[in-house]
């Protein structure tokens, strides 16, 4: 009996294996997925873009992998869509890893570098980053960190990695700033107490930070705000109206209607709450109910940007500065605070798989395809997303 | 009679089974990998990912003898790291940081293994207090911030090792030639016939917390010189993946004089190698949860010491 | 001329490889009260178990009543008039008296699957009144009672189907004098109404006393039947052990000098059972017995002089005057401990015979009080197989391949090794045979004579009687009775101060 059982455990787990590791169709495969686009959804844009890929620029074929601390969410999702995305269009390969933790990233990082990764892109909180840097120049592979806004400019020795020859930037977002908008859009509109919506702390810098950015802000303007952060929000926000029945804004830092009945909602405070929301992926409908007066999207620029820059140096050509430091790209997200410019995003982006086309956008950062980019051209590219001005990366589409 | 005879194939068994599963794992992904998972740069790689859990293992194989269990061991390590890492911040010594991880490690060791042994707190609940309360202060000291040692430079080989050999040594001499090791197998199989031979049943309880501690301790200060930093999750979960390398190298979760040193050690190769041999498959991460869950409840039902009853109303 | 009951014919019955039943041919006849005498593992509760249904023969005959008989279960055997009292547990704790009684019959009372619970109390009763038990009901919940009164329940359970065969194994050990009066009527009226009761015992003593036949085994095969009057106490242990068990099975000598030096000492001891008031003094070379009933607090009164339970007043000394504390302090002044409760007390089963030998010694054999080599161990664990004659494999066999007997040399031959010099027996030859429980004597003996002093605790009064230089009897806690060695002492004097 019992000679059986091992016999059906040990059959179990090889056909588990063999089957996980031969299709590997899911998107933390390290397996190739070259010219899959038959299998995404993507509609003429996309076979419009691959089929345009110029024959006269040779494009050989790299792994990239992605580090990022969770991939579960719609975050997630998109970050990796957005890769892939620019990805097919250059002939590379993405793969990806969970660093949920200094120790886990670096072991992933060993894990991809022996499995014969070109280059690696961070989004995961660093700390190690310097361990990293290290650890990849001494491999030959390439490293950019995207998001993460951990700090990466105040670690010991930043002087010195940043120029490392692997090293190609930090295209981070920042986060107290963009709070810091949001918010003191909201009070322009008119809000006066706030609620502050989200995690408990310590779980990530990024939402720390939006919590202080938006905490700020709200005093400077001699506000005050309430807090609402449990790690069940979705059990405790149908009773935040009633705990504080004068509230007109809730600034939610995590993805918003996630955790919201947003039909019981809207049909009570729409258009009298401000809400915004973090990472949310399509919220028209939350849009043309009234749910969501801010979104602010923009991971899938970051990562673009971050994998061009990463395409380059891979190419021989690492964007540095004058003294040969790879550049701190500031990105600040996009607020949308209107149905017709949301429409126009999603339209724009293909459903918000990408923020940046390739064709018309990705293509101009990448010198092999004949173009000369400079740390400038790039932080100005990097604002215009977030402008709201004519000349706005949203208003240009 | 056929019932002892088959209890004998058992025993054996049990013995040679975690030897056999080991090599199975490791021929498995051998192939699997075309033998990527066997290259010397991987194997490098096995071994960093593979040093923590076998040096804590071997220390916790002690507490597991007498029949205890330790849930606060990530804790500690985080804590013992802290305490280093916030001396060297302000010293720059580096040659304190072993010591140091050794101190706050045996120190937290003893505080539940007091708790366990004097205060007969059941050591699951003290050592689930320890854990608690060590990720507490850890939470709070650091406030949100790491701590980082990254100036050091990340263990070397030969020097990981030296040490190793060592503490396998060691471990494998007071476990298998002293009275620590001794009485703590005894007290696992029958507490009660150790105490009334006259032996100092708590005293030996105490000790393996404290032999645990400076296992722990050691782990602590190499791995916080190859990550270079100290955040709030450090170590977390590190009790569950040496109870896993445990039972897969064999232990028995009631103690006694089954317990040994090739536990940790083959349980700790096994659990990595299972671990690092699916990422490099691109196993998705859930399916490699559900892989261990088997191969783990499979260990556990050999191993495990079925409670013999007076259950038997056949004379002979 | 009685007639046959039951016969049982060329039966064989093995476990595994070990055959524990040759050929057996055995005959019952009505009237009789028949003994079965053999040492352990001779077959005597196998045969049994057999006849009671309990598990089938592997091949041979057997006719009851003058029919083929194989019943296939206990419940058939019983439907059939053959009932059997087990020599271990026979009750289940969880469930109460009266569905204990009833186990496996409940569809007397049992209309469309539910028990009338009444009925089956009150014919419970009956059935508990009927072999004059008093003090237990029927609603009583079976874990909550005593060993003793719990075999009191199972006797009353075999009765109650007013069988023609009784079988009883074992069963007086477990049982006082209350119990045993009960268990000898029931026996007593199986005779008068010309029934047959199968009695298995170790004691000798008992089964020339009740038996009208007795029937010995040997090693799976039966040896010889005796009639009452060819009752022989040599001659049957001689049958039952295959050798001439010469001499004396306790001390032959009636010398009760002892040393003045006293190496123990209790001074007015009380604890928390029931222990009042108790003052003792155990001399050099002395064998002091310590005799009463289960619940006279005799085992108590051991763990207290060996610190295992703390004296709520007074105190446990030392010839040197130490304070014995708690049982680091008793062994370190070399005391031991052997345990009434041999399996769940002193020994680790899981492991092997040389572990447990030398686990009281290993603080002695460590050098430099820390490194143990494997060969102090092997020395150590050899001598004291050889001394106490251990029959086993090999030192480092497991322990639970040894039978009770030889655990028990292991459990008193620990003390060996570690030169012990005062020894605390509990119960040290309770289910054990003859032959080595002569040989166990004979150690005693051997011991005492050069220098190691005793304390003999037994429910055995026999043993008492024959091993001791002093005995103390102790009764609700306190001692009514001391008595010297004496060739005219015998147990009825004994047991007047005991109840």
């Amino acid at each position: 009996m019992k000679k059986l059982l091992v016999l059906i455990l040990s059959f179990c787990m090889v056909l588990s294996l063999t089957a996980c590791s031969g299709g590997g169709s899911g998107s933390t495969t390290a397996q190739p997925s070259q010219g899959e686009t038959a299998s995404e959804a993507q509609g003429e844009t996309q076979a419009a873009a691959t089929e345009t890929v110029p024959t006269e620029v040779d494009l050989p074929s790299y792994k990239i992998g992605i580090i990022c601390h969770t991939n579960s969410g719609g975050c997630w999702e998109r970050i990796y869509d957005a890769a892939k995305y620019v990805a097919d269009n250059l002939n590379c390969t993405v793969g990806s890893a969970i660093g949920s933790n200094a120790e886990s990233c670096l072991t992933e990082a060993e894990n991809m570098i022996a499995a014969g990764y070109d280059g690696l892109i961070f989004l995961a909180d660093g700390g190690v980053t310097s361990r990293l840097i290290d650890m990849c120049s001494e491999a030959g592979v390439y490293l950019a960190f995207s998001g993460c806004n951990l700090t990466v400019t105040e670690e010991d020795g930043y002087d010195e990695f940043s120029k490392n020859e692997y090293y190609c930037g930090n295209y981070s977002h920042d986060e107290y700033g963009d709070a810091e908008k949001c918010v003191k859009k909201m009070i322009d509109n008119g809000a006066k107490n706030f609620i502050i919506y989200g995690l408990p702390p310590g779980i990530s810098s990024n939402f720390d930070l939006r919590v202080s950015g938006a905490a700020d802000a709200i005093k400077a303007a001699g506000l005050s705000y309430n807090e609402v952060r449990s790690f069940t929000l979705a059990q405790v926000s149908p009773t935040i109206m009633s705990q504080y029945p004068d509230t007109d804004a809730i600034f939610s830092f995590v993805t918003t209607p996630d955790s919201f009945n947003v039909e019981d909602f809207a049909s009570q405070y729409g258009g009298k709450v401000q809400v915004s929301g973090y990472m949310v992926g399509d919220v028209t409908h939350e849009f043309d109910i009234n749910f969501l007066t801010q979104v602010c999207v923009g991971e899938e620029a970051q990562i673009e940007m971050t994998f061009a820059m990463l395409y380059n140096a891979l190419r021989g050509n690492r964007i540095a500065d004058a003294e040969g430091k790879a550049p701190v790209v500031n990105f600040s997200h996009l607020w949308i605070d209107n149905k017709d410019d949301w429409d126009k995003f999603l339209e724009n982006t293909t459903n918000g798989k990408y923020a940046y086309d390739f064709e018309t956008e990705v293509k101009n950062w990448i010198t092999v395809f004949g173009n000369d980019v400079d740390i400038d051209d790039l932080q100005e590219v990097a604002t215009r997303f977030s402008s709201h001005e004519s000349d706005g990366w949203l208003a240009t589409r | 009679m056929d019932k002892k005879a088959q209890k004998e194939k058992n025993r054996i068994l049990q013995i040679l089974l975690p030897f056999i599963g080991m090599i199975f794992v490791i021929a498995l992904f051998a192939i699997l990998t075309k033998g990527a998972l066997v290259s010397p740069k991987n194997l490098q790689r096995i071994m960093t990912q593979v040093y923590t859990v076998m040096i804590v293992g071997l220390g916790a194989s002690f507490i597991y003898m007498h029949g205890g269990i330790d849930f606060s061991l990530g804790s500690v390590l985080a804590l013992s790291e802290l305490c280093a890492a916030l001396l060297f911040e302000a010293t720059g010594w580096s040659w304190a940081l072993m010591p140091v991880c050794i101190i706050i490690a045996v120190a937290c060791g003893f505080l539940t293994g007091l708790a366990a042994v004097q205060l007969n707190v059941p050591p699951f609940i003290a050592s689930l207090c320890m854990q608690l309360a060590g990720r507490g202060i850890l939470n709070a000291v650091l406030d949100s911030r790491m701590v980082s040692v990254t100036s050091l430079k990340p263990p070397g080989w030969t020097e990981r090792f030296i040490v190793l050999a060592v503490v396998i040594a060691v471990i494998a001499v007071l476990s298998g030639m002293t009275k620590i090791g001794k009485y703590n197998k005894a007290i696992g199989e029958n507490k009660f016939a150790v105490y009334s031979s006259g032996v100092n049943v708590r005293l030996y309880r105490i000790l393996a917390y404290i032999v645990c501690g400076c296992c722990v301790g050691i782990a602590a200060s190499f791995d916080l010189r190859r990550v270079g930093v100290l955040a709030g999750n450090t170590g977390l979960g590190l009790e569950m993946q040496v109870l896993i390398a445990l039972v897969l190298g064999g232990l028995s979760m009631t103690g006694g004089y089954v317990v040994s040193v090739r536990s940790a050690i083959i349980g700790s190769i096994t659990v990595v190698v299972l671990n690092n041999g699916m990422t490099m498959l691109g196993v998705p991460s859930n399916y490699m949860g559900i892989v261990e869950g088997i191969v783990f409840l499979f260990m556990v039902l050999f191993t495990y010491k079925r409670v013999r009853g007076k259950n038997t109303l056949l004379p002979r | 001329m009685s007639e046959t009951i039951l016969t049982v014919k060329g039966m064989n019955k093995s476990f595994g490889p070990t055959r524990a039943l040759s050929n057996v041919d055995f005959e019952l006849k009505r009237g009789e009260v028949h003994g079965l005498i053999g040492e352990n593992g001779s077959g005597k509760s196998t045969l049994t178990s057999i006849i009671a249904g309990i598990q089938p023969a592997d091949s041979g005959e057997m006719r009851y009543k003058g029919n083929l008989y194989d019943p296939g279960s206990v419940v058939k055997a019983m439907g059939e008039g053959i009932a059997m009292i087990v020599q271990e547990m026979g009750t289940a704790g969880s469930i109460s008296v009266a569905e204990n009684l009833f186990m496996g019959n409940l569809s007397g009372f049992s209309k469309a699957s539910f028990v009338n619970k009444k009925a089956m109390m009150e014919t419970a009763g009956k059935a508990l009144e009927a072999v004059g038990i008093r003090d237990i009901k029927a609603q009583m919940m079976t874990g909550s009672l005593d060993p003793e009164s719990r075999k009191k329940v199972e006797i009353a359970k075999a009765m109650m189907i007013d069988p023609e065969v009784l079988i009883v194994d074992e069963t007086t050990t477990a049982l006082s004098q209350d119990g045993r009066e009960i268990l000898y009527s029931c026996i007593d009226k199986m005779r008068s109404e010309n029934k047959a009761v199968i009695m298995i015992s170790h004691d000798l003593d008992e089964i020339m006393e009740i038996c009208s036949v007795v029937t010995v085994l040997r090693d799976g095969n039966i040896i010889g039947t005796l009639q009452k009057e060819e009752f022989d106490t040599e001659k049957i242990k001689t049958m039952m052990v295959g050798r001439e068990i010469r001499g004396d099975l306790y001390r032959s000598d009636f010398d009760r000098r002892v040393s003045d030096e006293v190496v123990l000492s209790a001074r007015d001891i009380s604890g928390a059972w029931q222990i009042s008031d108790v003052s003792l003094e155990l001399h050099k070379g002395e064998i002091l017995g310590i005799g009463g009933i289960a619940s006279g607090g005799i085992h108590e009164l051991g763990r207290l002089l060996f610190g295992i339970d703390k004296t709520a007043l007074g105190t446990v000394v030392l010839g040197d005057g130490t304070k014995v504390s708690n049982p680091r302090v008793a062994v370190k002044h070399k005391m031991g401990y052997v345990s009434k409760n041999r399996d769940e007390e002193s020994l680790m089963l899981d492991t092997t015979i040389k572990n447990n030998l030398v686990l009281p010694a290993l603080s002695r054999i460590a050098k430099g009080g820390i490194f143990i080599y494997g060969g102090s161990e092997k020395e150590i664990a050899s001598k004291i197989i050889e001394e106490m004659s251990v029959k086993c494999q090999s030192q480092d066999a497991p322990i639970r391949s040894l039978s009770g007997g030889n655990k028990q040399k292991v459990s008193f031959g620990k003390w060996l090794g570690c030169g012990t010099e005062i020894l605390i027996l509990d119960c040290p030859t309770r289910g054990i045979d003859i032959g080595v429980k002569q040989a166990m004597y004979q150690m005693i003996y051997q011991l005492k004579k050069e220098g190691i002093s005793f304390i003999l605790i037994s429910e055995e009064l026999q043993e008492l009687i024959g091993m001791s230089d002093r005995i103390l009897i102790l009764k609700d806690g306190r001692i009514t009775g001391e008595y010297e060695r004496s060739p005219e002492l015998n147990e009825h004097d004994l047991v007047k101060v005991m109840v």
